[in-house]
């Protein structure tokens, strides 16, 4: 191996250690944003329609989170006749190298596309299209998987997945909405966060659920707990707070929506 | 196996029907007959075999290997191979994933697999699926379930202080020696008297939703007529991480009302006791059984 | 491919806990591809492939525990599973190994420590004749030695042959009795 070594520069002792700067004191804040901000979501910037190639598309940033998705299709498929429309989901990290093996971003991949398809799935009309495929490409622009919350993650790209299939004008049953809630548990009690940045402590549950708020019963799609010795109680708050907060994006969602029908039909009459 | 509109609305009526027929006249919440047999394998730490009545066939090694406790962040390594589909099949590394992640999140389980404070056992758990007709979840984790209660790590002798200079861990020779992973649960009386070091691995249970219906251990005729599939792990006597939805091939996904999610979780806590406490004879059978042949 | 026959297909598949020490092998190794192929090819030959044209025969192999005769293993598995699925065969195709020692004296189905220190070789053989089906041998054997270690491997096969058989009438017999009831 000593003839692979690099002669050609000085090189520094075999036990070197690369220089380490300290944490800057103005990052541990983040926590205390979280406990300060509870029964509310963090602010949401969405897009719709950014890719012009495809059916319909959707961009959305929360804080660190940017994902856009895409939605090609219904599109025939060829071969045999199905009574309905296949969904195929696809989830892509940024393969930026720095972090982790492939390996793992791989099974990060698959999380997010398992949940994101059982929870639109219910959520679509897939009898209206037979013989057909949709595609829904979810690309992960930016998200801290190792320091921030994975099921906050898992919510905005079910939410972003949404809104592309209503851009896409797809039928639906309803637009599904996907929220993240965790409840801490220590001496002190439970209190309850919307939206959690940081990932759960030990004694702590998270979760993911995903709701047709538009249906009064049998609404919730999609659900991924985490967490020790869960009781009855404990799923229920959740549950019902997670439906809080869904409707809460819904809210939002319904505003963008119409926002964006309205300015299409502008632009429309405008250009006759 | 593909059925038409017709004999799908008569399933899913007699499903949605109050009481429930299941097409095997089962309750909701009775497994299957399972034919259950553990340390099959010589050259594994643990392992087990399940036979399902519909040919459903799952085999689990598990092997422990010794590495430095700084060098890896999993101590548990699964690998789930089910047998006619591709090596990155999504369905394997879903399952993957699902066991890998509720095994490593496992505070108890850690501290178990520790050596010293420099080193620990890692565990590899491979799962090989032979065949399965509905979805290989349930019977995966029953499987699972039942190598890890067989799982045997061999008995240290070195110091287990090695803080001040590094030691490579020195086992004792002798097989018989080697104390088992899990604690065995005798009784139902004495899981009462338990106490906080008691471990035994969680153990997954698949259902599927159908109205207001739950059913454990569906098949695959039940699967497709399911609103949503949902998996909810016990541990320990309670109920622990995840509870997911999944998506198990319905042909007609709807949503699910918070009732249904929490009879689902009464469910579990009813029929969770009494699946681990079968698989536990399962194994102390098998193992009366060994140790007489000697 | 030839249409007047029965194609037979073998896939191969080691655990990664077969071994003492866990080795992940991916499903493309050179060494068990090979292995597939032998199979085929000696099973081919075995099995009365005309009473059954265009169609084919899937075995699939599972390896849960190896140590040593890896080859010889599969070969008679493949031999009682085909005849456990009804596969018309002229006769059971039987395999076993055999390591030379010290250059001179022939050891029978050597383990793994065995096989990885000594020449070694594998033959199969169809049914009790002296017919060689298939012989495998991967390592140097002075030539004046290979006959008598052909020659022990054989009768490892022929004994191993009757082993079978006498399974095969058990496991007949049991069927027959219980559909008899």
């Amino acid at each position: 191996m000593s003839v692979l070594q690099d002669r050609r520069r000085v090189l520094p002792p075999v036990d070197t250690i690369p220089l380490q700067f300290k944490e800057d004191e103005g990052s541990s804040g983040s926590k205390e944003t979280t406990i300060a901000r509870t029964r509310t979501i963090r602010p949401i910037f969405i897009k719709q329609s950014v890719v012009a190639n495809a059916s319909g598309s959707a961009y959305l940033e929360v804080e660190d989170i940017k994902l856009q998705c895409s939605v090609y299709g219904p599109k025939p498929i060829r071969g045999s006749f199905t009574q309905q429309a296949d969904l195929l989901v696809e989830a892509k990290l940024p393969s930026l190298g720095q972090d982790a093996s492939n390996d793992k971003s791989a099974s990060i991949e698959k999380d997010i596309t398992s949940f994101v398809q059982t929870s639109i799935t219910p959520g679509i009309i897939l009898t209206q299209y037979p013989k057909s495929c949709i595609n829904i490409m979810i690309t992960v622009i930016s998200a801290d998987l190792e320091n921030r919350n994975f099921k906050s993650l898992l919510a905005a790209a079910t939410n972003v997945a949404s809104l592309a299939l209503v851009d896409a004008g797809i039928a639906l049953y309803d637009i599904v909405t996907s929220a993240s809630v965790l409840l801490s548990r220590n001496e002190n009690g439970e209190s309850l966060y919307f939206d959690p940045e940081t990932p759960r402590e030990s004694e702590d549950i998270e979760g993911v659920l995903s709701f047709m708020t538009g249906q009064d019963e049998s609404n919730i799609v999609g659900m991924w707990l985490d967490g020790e010795n869960i009781t009855s109680k404990n799923l229920t708050t959740l549950t019902e707070s997670a439906k809080e907060a869904a409707c809460q994006i819904r809210t939002l969602f319904n505003g963008v929506i119409l926002q964006e029908f309205h300015d299409k039909e502008q632009e429309a009459s405008n250009s006759k | 196996m593909k059925y038409s509109p017709a004999e799908l609305s008569y399933l899913k009526e007699s499903l949605k029907a109050s009481p429930p027929i299941r097409p095997d006249a089962r309750l909701e919440t009775q497994l299957r007959p399972i034919e259950a047999i553990s340390n099959i394998l010589p050259t594994a730490n643990g392992s087990a075999r399940i036979r399902a009545s519909d040919g459903g066939e799952c085999i689990v090694g598990v092997k422990a290997k010794v590495v430095p406790t700084s060098s890896t962040s999993e101590l548990i390594n699964v690998d789930v191979e089910i047998s006619g589909l591709k090596e990155n099949n999504s369905l394997a590394s879903t399952l993957s994933s699902i066991f890998q992640s509720t095994l490593n999140s496992s505070q108890s389980l850690r501290q178990r697999l520790k050596l010293t404070s420099r080193f620990s056992f890692k565990l590899f758990i491979d799962v090989l699926v032979l065949s399965n007709q509905s979805h290989p979840l349930g019977l995966v984790s029953l499987t699972i379930y039942l190598a890890l209660l067989s799982t045997k790590l061999p008995l240290l002798t070195s110091s287990t202080d090695d803080s001040k200079a590094e030691e490579v861990p020195v086992f004792h020779d002798d097989w018989d020696q080697a104390r088992p992973l899990c604690d065995i649960p005798v009784t139902q009386s004495d899981s009462s008297k338990k106490s906080d070091s008691h471990w035994t691995p969680p153990l997954i249970l698949l259902m599927a939703v159908v109205g207001e219906n739950i059913f454990i251990d569906p098949t695959n005729a039940e699967e497709q007529v399911a609103s949503t599939g949902l998996f909810i792990s016990w541990s320990n006597g309670s109920i622990s991480a995840p509870l997911r939805t999944l998506d198990i091939g319905s042909t007609d996904p709807q949503g699910i009302s918070s009732t249904v999610l929490s009879k689902a979780y009464s469910i579990v806590e009813q029929c969770g006791q009494e699946i681990s406490d079968s698989l536990t004879a399962v194994y102390v059978q098998d193992e009366d059984a060994s140790s007489s042949d000697f | 491919m030839n249409l007047d026959s029965t194609f037979l297909s073998v896939n191969i598949s080691v655990s990664p806990f077969s071994t003492v020490d866990r080795k992940k092998r991916p499903r493309n190794d050179r060494r068990i591809q090979e292995c597939a192929m032998s199979i085929q090819r000696t099973f081919q030959e075995a099995i009365m492939g005309h009473l059954h044209s265009r169609t084919e025969i899937v075995i699939s192999l599972h390896v849960l525990a190896q140590d040593g005769g890896f080859f010889a293993a599969c070969i008679n598995a493949t031999s009682l599973a085909l005849i456990d699925a009804g596969v018309p065969m002229y006769d059971y195709v039987s395999a076993c190994s055999t390591a030379l020692y010290d250059s001179i004296s022939p050891l029978l189905d050597p383990n793994n420590a065995e096989e990885s220190d000594l020449p070694f070789l594998t033959v199969a053989t169809i049914g009790k004749t002296e017919k060689v089906s298939m012989l495998l041998l991967e390592s140097k054997v002075p030539l004046d030695r290979l006959e008598s270690l052909i020659a022990v491997t054989i009768s490892g096969c022929h004994s191993l042959r009757d082993q079978m058989d006498r399974q095969v009438r058990k496991h007949g017999h049991l069927r027959i009795t219980k559909r008899s009831e």
